[in-house]
Formats: C-alpha cells, structure tokens, sequence
C-alpha cells in the first residue's frame, strides 16, 4: 500500500493516518510530501511554498475488485495564471503481491487522458482567488420513508464557494 | 486508516441491505437481491411493449471512517450494452429510497420519476454514463453510514430478446478519498 509522510521544516514528520489527517495539515511549515511503498520512499514533493494537493481515488467494481490512484502534486500562482504539476501512482497488485507503483505526471486535470485524472472537489487552501472551493456542512433533512412517514436523517452536503 | 467502503443493495420495505462489493447482483421481477435466482425472470413480450426488471437500488456505505472526507463520486458503465438484442438498461440517482413493485414472475413497475419520485431527473440509458463522462452522484462523508445518493437501475426487455441469463455488466463507482 502506498503512504504520505508530510516532512515539516522544523525536521518533524507525520505519517498518514497518524494524529493528523491530510486537512489538518500545517501548510505553513510544511516543507515536503513523500509517497512511500514498502516503507521506502518512491515520491518525494519538495513544496517551497506552493500549494500541496493530495487525493486517494478508490474506483469500485462489485465482483472484480478496487484500483487505488493516489493524486498528489503542486499547485502555485504565478503571474496571475494558477500552474499545477499533478503525479498520478497507481497502485499495482500482481495476483494479490503489491508490486511497485506506475507513476504518471501531468500539468493539467484530462479526464479525457485518464479516467483517474479528472478534477477534484478543491478545499479552500487549494485554490487560488477566483477559484471555485468546496465547503462541507451537515443538514439535516426530512425525508418521506417507505411507510410514508416523515423520518430526519443527517446528510453532509457540498456548497460551491469562490474564493476572494 | 483508508476507509472501508461497500456497495449495497436496498430490497424490501426495511429495507434490507446486501453487500454486493465482491459479488453480483441479478436484476429480475423479484424484489430480493440473489446472485443466481431463475425462478422470477423478466418475461420477453410477445407484443410490442416493454418487460421489466424490478428496479435495483445501490449505495455506497461507509464501514470505517475516513481519516478527512469522502466526496466527489461518480457511477458509470463500460459504455457498451453486451445484454444482447432486445435488453437495456436505465438509470438514474436518488435522493432517497423507494421500494420496487410489480408483478413478480413477469414485469416491474416503470423507473420514471413519477414512480421513484425522488430521482433527480428523468431515467437514461446508462451506457451513456461512460468514465468520461460519468454520473455525478451527488453526496459526501466524513463519518461511517450510508452516504451520498442512490444510483437507481431497470432492465427493459422487449420482444427481439433471447431467453436465457444474459451477460453479465459490470458498473462502477469512483470516488476521492481524504
């Protein structure tokens, strides 16, 4: 399985999954994202100061299985124009063996390329003035049932926002 | 920890849920999930109408949580009807749940969005859902539970189709996780 390690200036790391998830990161201190496979280091992104973006896109085939991509990358403004550099591993089994990861890199979202390379749903610390990020909120809805009764169920929903 | 996630069958007026992530699912004129049930096909027309399955309804569920969030989801089909003559499929999402009817041994109610009122819009053939231009199903979580809306399908048969089981078709769901 392939991992994040989030390496901060101050010499302290984060391994995926530990006390902090990929939201809570420390943006500001953070001076390089690793991709890790077998605990070796198959990826590292030093930022400097740009935006880091990382997505794990899980694709689900009842019966035949599931392909894991990690998305992860840069994003920075210069001049005006936002510029990305986008990696893409894919996570490799042979039988069930992990085996080492395809990597692609790519400066711009294609889904037309590679189905796994469509754009995500940005947070607010990806994205630059002008951009379009989403926000998180839970709600809670009132639904008619299958016996036709009022039932309130708790629903997380997507509000689109552009960032000043 | 990445999250665990399963894809579910809803049948029944609980409904009762059936995880269907490492197995298939058959679409007939019963409101039961099975893998291999013959005892309630969906009748081929001797005129020019239309048989069809009782509709099948899937979600995702959430099992173990995600570190951060689940968004941006996405259903889709390989694009291409390998049913055979006569057999297709349509589809659509769900805001919520509605329990299939019909005449079991030999034709569903019609998936329209005046018998699944919630559906967002009218039902379309799914191969059109493609994963370039897949269908965004609209929903996220950051906790366990079911999550996001349903994908709703129907097979329709009429009377050019052969008898016997038919292919079988494989969907898809994508989703990011954080």
């Amino acid at each position: 399985m392939v991992y994040w390690v989030a390496c901060y200036k101050n010499g302290s790391s984060i391994k995926q999954d530990e006390s902090q998830n990929y939201d809570k990161l420390d943006r500001n201190n953070l001076e390089a994202f690793v991709l890790m496979f077998e605990d070796k280091p198959v990826l590292t992104i030093w930022l400097d100061n740009r935006q880091l973006i990382w997505r794990l896109r899980r694709e689900i085939k009842p019966g035949l299985g599931e392909i894991r991509v990690h998305l992860v990358g840069w994003r920075e403004q210069t001049g005006g124009q936002v510029q990305q550099t986008l990696f893409y591993i894919f996570e490799q089994y042979n039988n069930e063996k992990e085996t080492f990861p395809i990597i692609h890199v790519s400066g711009k979202f294609d889904r037309e390329r590679n189905r796994f390379m469509n754009e995500p749903k940005f947070r607010e610390f990806e994205v630059f003035p002008g951009e379009t990020y989403y926000i998180n909120r839970k709600v809670k809805n009132t639904i008619i049932d299958e016996n036709d009764e009022e039932k309130e169920v708790e629903e997380t929903i997507q509000e689109p926002h552009i960032k000043e | 920890m990445v999250a665990t996630v399963i894809i579910l069958r809803k049948t029944g007026s609980g409904p009762t849920t059936s995880n269907i992530t490492s197995i298939n699912t058959r679409a007939n004129t019963t409101d039961i999930h099975s893998t291999a049930d013959t005892t309630a096909p969906i009748q081929i027309p001797t005129d020019t109408s239309t048989k069809r399955s009782f509709w099948v309804v899937t979600r995702l569920q959430c099992t173990v949580a995600p570190a951060s969030l689940i968004d941006n989801i996405e259903w889709y089909t390989d694009g291409a009807n390998s049913f055979g003559t006569g057999v297709a499929c349509i589809g659509q999402q769900g805001t919520s749940y509605t329990q299939a009817t019909g005449t079991t041994g030999d034709t569903g109610l019609a998936l329209t969005t005046g018998n699944y009122t919630s559906l967002t819009t009218d039902p379309v053939n799914v191969f059109t859902f493609t994963s370039a231009a897949p269908r965004t199903i609209t929903g996220s979580t950051s906790g366990t539970g079911e999550f996001g809306n349903s994908f709703v399908y129907q097979i329709t048969v009429t009377s050019d189709a052969s008898p016997g089981a038919t292919t079988q078709e494989t969907w898809t769901w994508r989703f990011d996780e954080t």
